[in-house]
């Protein structure tokens, strides 16, 4: 398996957008959550929105979810208008946000072998072991969620976003409640998702996540963008204090 | 063809060919490497289904023999209490025994009575949909089923039946009792009686339901139901009082034929009373729109069902989930927090008022501002107020048991009042971890948070009582700004009460079943104090009246502060 060899962020930026959201915004109230924002993404393209708590990051993934209603502009998948009402961007789009309500009665296994089918995906059973081993759930495959921490629930979502075919995958600060090693797992999860041609969109507070996997870093402050660029370019504004030496390990 | 391929197909119409080729070799690194769906436009829900029915089919029969068992014990004691009763009643009328004694007082009253129910239930239940709804899934169903791409038509189409089949039940239940009651006061017999008011018990509650899927779905409907619920509410009040006078033998006939024929609402009024001695002349034709109506409406809101976004079914889901946890633990607080979230706009008050400059003045800067944020407060303490104020004077005149009753009743609304303005105490109280910011120990803190609600309490009194007073009232409603102040003091004391003591409802040795009274003695501690000792203090003569009310507030607010200590000692680290 050739990953990474196959897509360069020189070919990526020359594709047409997957996902397009235009001169979008969004207002709660008397309160500009967002103001408007341009953002093309492509296959096999990570972007990473980086911000304070409250910078309308959560918004923004949102809205590139078709999860809320822009106040204005608009946001489409391949052109087609993005609303997770359709089950087919549903389809397509793979979200893992807060944590889930799970079935206090079927098991992290059972779990992962409805998402499967619910996306008919030949020989589920297959995939949802393999994405057991990946996300580090083997031992657990048979628990209740009830017995499962934090963390192993973070991992159950995004080992959910894995068993199912997907074209976007959008994640919300998914290192929360990770573990170092499993942070790193992470990371090599998502470039593993890029190489394969999947349209990343990130929000994280972890600028190690955002420095390994995204090929642009949107900086949001109040929901204004003050920088979109190049990791090395962006993130030490963003972390002055982390980012210490530029590096990428892609 | 996998989701995959489809993504690069829409890559492909790109004019790099360079990308192109690299999108081919992705998708073949990906036919090993990712899960492959039998197509992007296929429909899985079938299958989905299926296989969540199969994985949880233990869970299911044990859902179904608890539901069967709250079944038959409601239906067990519907048929001992009331069906065993009802069958005595209608076997002595058959022996002879005369009930028709009340039988014009209740057929007078009926008409605006049944139009008041009709449309005071399709409010509720559209009110409900503002945070509820008919079709609520529950979260996991929301968070983890509809977020794949199965069709939400048929996960979402039985809640609006089950909901329909809940809302039938009081429906069926009223038209029983109003069987019971025309058929052996008006001699009418209780299967015709029962028969046409069931026409009324079934559509009323379907049409209901359909609204409130329509308020659920459609966020205009939504804002129209925020908009005419005080309008409706008043005027469902009005035909209340309406059918009590016309019960008492003040009757407007015309005004009562213009409510039964004004909508849905007023029709099951037509339909019921069509077999008895008041039947309305062409009451019975009120039975056509009624069923059409209710037919057109459910069909629409089947319909509509399917589309609720899932936003909203998201929102609507935890609403519900945090609502019954709180339920089940006694915590009514919470419960109406979460209701309040739940119900919360957009567009809130931001009011501001200068900070104060000196230290002492900080608490009740911060009430001041927590409570012109919230105006409806205001509002609703006013709601509370007028009617006590209006009772003071009957009475001050009434003697006895009437006047001990009257006062209490007038003190009950009045510490309503008063306790809607003590909620920023109340929020403090929630976590006293927020009272970290205070310079003052807990109990003092909590005490200070009482200055503003007596002051806002007194001034409503005052101006209550002045225009009373111009209105023709007695002296007896200046009582009113000295009653504010236990009243008060009585809030603040249930605003200290902490988490809920379930503990108190398994009381042993309780005396039987004491325990949940015990519990509503500790959760309403302040005002079951208040109100017999305010009926005894006002009732004593105006000089030890004062003296009475003011020793009462000096103990409830002792109470109030000893509660506080023990919060905060429950919150403090331990070493």
């Amino acid at each position: 398996m050739a990953k990474g060899a196959a897509t360069t962020r020189g070919n990526r930026a020359a594709r047409p957008p997957l996902l397009a959201l235009k001169q979008v915004s969004r207002r709660y109230g008397g309160r500009m959550a967002l103001q408007p924002i341009d953002l093309d993404l492509a296959a096999g393209e990570c972007v990473a929105l980086v911000g304070h708590n409250g910078s309308g990051k959560s918004t923004m993934l949102r809205l590139a979810a078709g999860r809320d209603t822009p106040t204005s502009g608009s946001v489409r998948l391949d052109g087609t208008p993005m609303d997770e009402n359709d089950p087919a961007v549903r389809a397509r789009v793979a979200v893992v946000g807060d944590l889930s309500a799970c079935y206090p009665d079927l098991t992290v296994r059972e779990h992962l072998a409805l998402v499967a089918v619910a996306h008919g995906v030949e020989d589920p059973l297959h995939w949802v072991d393999r994405s057991l081993d990946d996300r580090g759930l083997a031992e657990h495959a048979d628990a209740l969620p009830d017995s499962l921490s934090s963390g192993q629930l973070q991992s159950l979502l995004l080992a959910c976003a894995l068993v199912r075919p997907r074209d976007l995958l959008i994640l919300d600060e998914p290192e929360q409640r990770l573990d170092p090693g499993a942070r790193q797992k992470l990371a090599d999860l998502l470039r593993a998702e890029l190489a394969d041609g999947v349209a990343v969109l990130l929000a994280t507070h972890h600028p190690d996540l955002a420095m390994s996997v995204a090929d642009r870093v949107v900086l949001l402050e109040d929901g204004v963008l003050l920088a979109q660029g190049a990791p090395q370019d962006v993130l030490p504004t963003a972390f002055p204090v982390t980012v210490a030496a530029p590096g990428r390990t892609r | 063809m996998s989701v995959t391929a489809a993504s690069g197909g829409a890559t492909a119409d790109g004019p790099d060919g360079d990308s192109q080729d690299a999108d081919s070799q992705d998708a073949q690194s990906q036919d090993a490497d990712r899960p492959d769906a039998g197509g992007p436009v296929e429909d899985w829900t079938g299958d989905t289904l299926a296989l969540l029915r199969a994985l949880r089919a233990p869970h299911r029969r044990s859902r179904a023999g608890q539901i069967g068992y709250a079944v038959y014990c409601g239906v067990m004691v519907v048929f001992a209490w009331g069906g065993m009763f009802s069958l005595g009643l209608f076997t002595h009328a058959s022996l002879g025994a005369d009930y028709s004694g009340h039988d014009r007082q209740l057929l007078a009253a009926l008409p605006s009575g049944v139009t008041a129910l009709g449309l005071g239930l399709i409010l509720v239940v559209a009110r409900d949909a503002l945070w509820r709804g008919p079709v609520v899934a529950p979260r996991a169903t929301v968070d983890w089923l509809l977020a794949q791409p199965v069709r939400p038509a048929r996960v979402l189409r039985p809640w609006f039946w089950v909901s329909c089949a809940i809302a039938l039940v009081p429906g069926v239940l009223a038209a029983a009792a109003a069987g019971v009651a025309i058929g052996l006061m008006d001699r009418t017999g209780f299967l015709p009686a029962f028969g046409w008011a069931l026409v009324g018990g079934v559509c009323v509650p379907l049409l209901a339901t359909s609204a409130a899927v329509a308020v659920e779905r459609f966020a205009g409907a939504a804002r129209w139901v925020r908009r005419l619920t005080p309008v409706l509410a008043v005027l469902v009040l009005l035909l209340a009082v309406q059918s009590v006078a016309a019960g008492l033998g003040h009757r407007n006939t015309l005004l009562e034929r213009a409510e039964m024929w004004s909508g849905p609402w007023g029709w099951p009024a037509l339909v019921g009373l069509s077999p008895t001695s008041a039947a309305v002349a062409g009451g019975r034709l009120a039975l056509l729109p009624l069923l059409l109506l209710t037919v057109a409406a459910v069909a629409l809101a089947h319909r509509a069902a399917a589309g609720i976004p899932l936003t909203v079914l998201r929102q609507r889901a935890r609403a519900a989930a945090g609502v019954a946890a709180a339920l089940r633990t006694a915590e009514l607080r919470s419960a109406r927090l979460v209701l309040a979230q739940a119900g919360q706009r957009s567009r809130r008050i931001t009011l501001r008022i200068p900070p104060p400059t000196v230290a002492w003045l900080a608490v009740p800067w911060r009430d001041l501002t927590a409570l012109l944020r919230a105006p409806s407060r205001f509002g609703r303490a006013v709601l509370f107020a007028a009617p006590a104020l209006l009772l003071a004077d009957p009475a001050a005149k009434a003697g006895g048991a009437d006047r001990v009753l009257l006062t209490a009743l007038a003190a009950a609304l009045g510490y309503l009042a008063a306790a809607q303005l003590a909620e920023p105490a109340r929020v403090e109280a929630d976590d006293p971890r927020r009272a970290g910011w205070s310079p003052y120990p807990y109990g003092q803190l909590m005490l200070r948070h009482a200055v503003v609600p007596a002051l806002a309490s007194v001034l409503f009194g005052v101006v209550g009582a002045a225009l009373a007073t111009l209105l023709g009232a007695g002296a007896a409603v200046w009582c009113a700004p000295l009653a504010a102040l236990p009243m008060t003091a009585a809030a603040m004391v249930n605003a200290c009460r902490g988490p809920s003591r379930q503990e108190l409802m398994y009381t042993p040795g309780g005396g039987g079943g004491m325990g949940p009274f015990l519990f509503l003695a500790w959760y309403a501690a302040g005002p079951v104090i208040l109100v017999p000792a305010l009926a005894f203090a006002l009732g004593s003569g105006a000089a030890l009246a004062v003296c009475w009310c003011l020793l009462l507030t000096a103990v409830l607010l002792y109470w109030a502060y000893q509660r506080a200590l023990t919060l905060s000692g429950r919150h403090r680290p331990k070493d």
